[in-house]
């Protein structure tokens, strides 16, 4: 508990003065940093949450007129950041921005990556998922994100779920269709040419959240252990914090994830500021965004 | 928002000129070697492409060889000498390294060694440099610190308190590109890699299994941030990976170039192939010479890959008569790297082939 308030002190000292924060102290604020602090800041308490609205306040400044959110106002790409902009919404459940959440949402239902001009064997071409940009193919993280995010939201507001059913079942595809032969997934391209290739911490932690409604698949089992596998021997502030929403997102034993996670904030020199609010995130007990309802 | 439409219209119109552009070559018989990676950009082909193209071809272009056995000797002397014989000036300059850091795997020459990075810090400081930066946006992973450790880079920069500016990460600075050859109207770059003096691309010598080689002009596709464009930065892909090349490099325009090519990479590069020892460090202030240069001592014909084909006429020099060729005769230092089969006819024509 020591290490999450001396994270909160440090994220509230490096907060900018509009209200949000970037990747790294001392940087224009960024949606995608402010996002997961947003959510480490309200789950962490009560002398937290007037931080936490101002930046509440910046990334709802952030939003456009279609319901999406950019890297930042200068940046005219990266629709993928309206993932993390809505789980932050959802996940502080201020009222005011409940409009907001709902205009983010459906620009995630309706955001569709390329299909590929190459066919490659086994990446389902056929399925259109999520991309970090528009004008680009599915990838690992932009569709798991998105995924997390379309979970967030409430089915009881839709009049309709039939079109979030249809984007969760694409998504879930291509997530499927893009594991590695060694049980993880990487950013989502488990072959190039003649040989295979070996996943990485975060993407498995961000699949393995994506795909916790199916915890008794042997995929999500294998998934799993190859994650159990990275943690020893590919520690990192990000792939400690996501491994340990994993954990708990999939029920798994998350004390070794915490304790490691501990560990390495006290020795780790140059933490961004994003390792920092993935890391208050993580080390909450209740982490309501991440925890899908049961599959139907 | 429309300047976003815009660029996407662009993007599908040039697609369509490429396709057009493409079925004419084809027509005419003029297809050398169409692959993935794409045709030659000629202006004779593709003149949309070439719109408003500018010319920084310098009149001669030096380029050093140097013999390095290994990592462990006498880099930073190596690194000073050829730094000397480009006539390249750095005293009071703030300079950023850019070395090709993609990905880690244990064992396998990915990535320009540390040990390299160490040494150029040394010799520019040494030098009188002003400040020496380390920069990088490693294209597969977002988790940059795990990158940095794992290859070792972490305790060099430790070793001489040097900052790493994450590419992916920083600050942004819209700019408009150069030459046109992508078709984007603006591309975002970290504003530290634009304010400083003097940026230096330190790429690995390593075969690429869609260009055919990746030198110091494909290095610049870790300045296109990850936080804009995603990991890997496939939106350079769909641009067209040669176009993205020149556009990256017309724009960015890197004022000296140190290729690690005392250990390259044979075979199916840049990730899974081999490892080829060489034995040579390779500088250049013609980032096109520099990348021709290595080119040969791979044993490839610059002027069949694409993108250093076009790149020859208007960034810099291919041609050797306009290079001027200093340390070691690059005759004696050719190899013949291994190609994969689609990039066999790059090879350049031996006796014995």
């Amino acid at each position: 508990m020591a290490s999450s308030v001396r994270l909160a002190n440090d994220l509230t000292l490096a907060q900018n003065p509009d209200g949000g924060w970037g990747y790294l102290p001392g940087k224009h604020s960024r949606v995608e940093p402010t996002a997961w602090i947003i959510l480490g800041l309200s789950v962490h308490g009560d002398a937290s949450l007037k931080v936490r609205d101002r930046g509440l306040d910046w990334l709802t400044k952030m939003q456009q007129a279609d319901g999406s959110f950019r890297s930042a106002p200068d940046t005219g790409n990266s629709l993928w950041m309206t993932a993390p902009a809505l789980l932050a919404l959802q996940g502080s459940g201020r009222t005011q921005d409940a409009s907001a959440a709902t205009a983010a949402f459906h620009s995630v239902l309706k955001q569709k990556a390329q299909t590929p001009r190459l066919k490659m064997t086994g990446m389902r071409s056929d399925v259109e998922a999520w991309g970090w940009t528009t004008d680009a193919f599915s990838w690992i993280e932009p569709t798991c994100l998105s995924l997390m995010a379309l979970h967030s939201y409430p089915r009881e507001k839709l009049q309709s779920t039939s079109e979030l059913d249809l984007r969760i079942k694409e998504g879930e595809i291509i997530v499927r269709a893009r594991r590695c032969n060694d049980g993880g997934w990487n950013y989502g391209n488990f072959g190039n040419r003649d040989y295979a290739l070996g996943a990485f911490p975060v993407p498995t932690a961000l699949a393995l959240i994506a795909l916790q409604r199916d915890t008794g698949d042997p995929q999500i089992k294998q998934g799993w252990e190859r994650l159990e596998q990275m943690r020893k021997t590919e520690p990192s502030m990000l792939s400690l914090g996501w491994g340990t929403i994993a954990a708990k997102a999939l029920k798994r034993p998350s004390d070794p994830w915490e304790n490691q996670l501990l560990a390495h904030i006290d020795k780790r020199v140059g933490a961004t500021n994003l390792d920092r609010g993935l890391a208050l995130l993580a080390l909450n007990d209740q982490l309501p965004v991440f925890t899908f309802a049961p599959r139907l | 928002m429309s300047d976003y439409l815009d660029h996407i219209k662009q993007v599908i119109i040039n697609r369509r000129k490429f396709i057009a552009g493409a079925t004419a070559v084809a027509a005419a018989g003029m297809v050398g070697f169409l692959r993935e990676g794409g045709p030659i950009l000629t202006p004779e082909v593709f003149p949309d492409k070439w719109w408003s193209v500018p010319n920084y071809k310098p009149a001669q272009s030096p380029v050093a060889i140097l013999k390095a056995a290994d990592y462990e000797k006498n880099l930073v002397d190596i690194i000073t000498h050829g730094i000397a014989l480009c006539g390249l000036e750095v005293r009071d300059k703030v300079i950023m390294l850019k070395p090709n850091l993609v990905e880690f795997a244990q064992g396998r020459p990915i990535n320009t060694n540390p040990k390299v990075v160490g040494a150029a810090i040394e010799a520019f400081l040494r030098l009188d440099a002003k400040q020496v930066l380390v920069g990088e946006g490693a294209g597969h992973r977002r988790d940059t610190e795990l990158l940095v450790e794992a290859s070792g880079l972490g305790d060099i920069l430790r070793e001489f308190k040097t900052g790493f500016v994450d590419l992916n990460l920083d600050d942004l600075t819209a700019v408009k590109p150069k030459s046109h050859f992508m078709g984007a109207p603006e591309l975002y770059f970290s504003k530290t890699l634009l304010s400083v003096d003097l940026f230096v691309s330190m790429p690995k010598l390593k075969t690429h299994h869609w260009v055919g080689a990746t030198l110091g002009m494909k290095n610049l596709f870790g300045c296109v941030p990850g936080a804009v464009y995603g990991w890997p930065k496939n939106f350079l892909h769909w641009c067209g990976i040669q176009e993205s090349i020149l556009d990256l490099a017309a724009t960015l325009r890197p004022g000296f170039t140190i290729v690690d090519g005392i250990v390259g990479m044979e075979g199916d590069g840049p990730i899974n192939g081999t490892a080829r020892q060489v034995g040579a460090i390779i500088f250049g202030t013609d980032v096109v010479a520099v990348d021709s240069t290595c080119a040969r001592l791979m044993g490839i014909d610059p002027e069949k890959v694409g993108y250093i084909h076009a790149a020859g006429r208007f960034l810099g020099n291919v041609d050797p008569a306009h290079i001027l060729q200093r340390g070691e005769p690059i005759d004696a230092l050719i190899q013949h790297f291994q190609l994969i089969d689609r990039f066999k006819k790059l090879a350049v024509k031996t006796q014995a082939s």
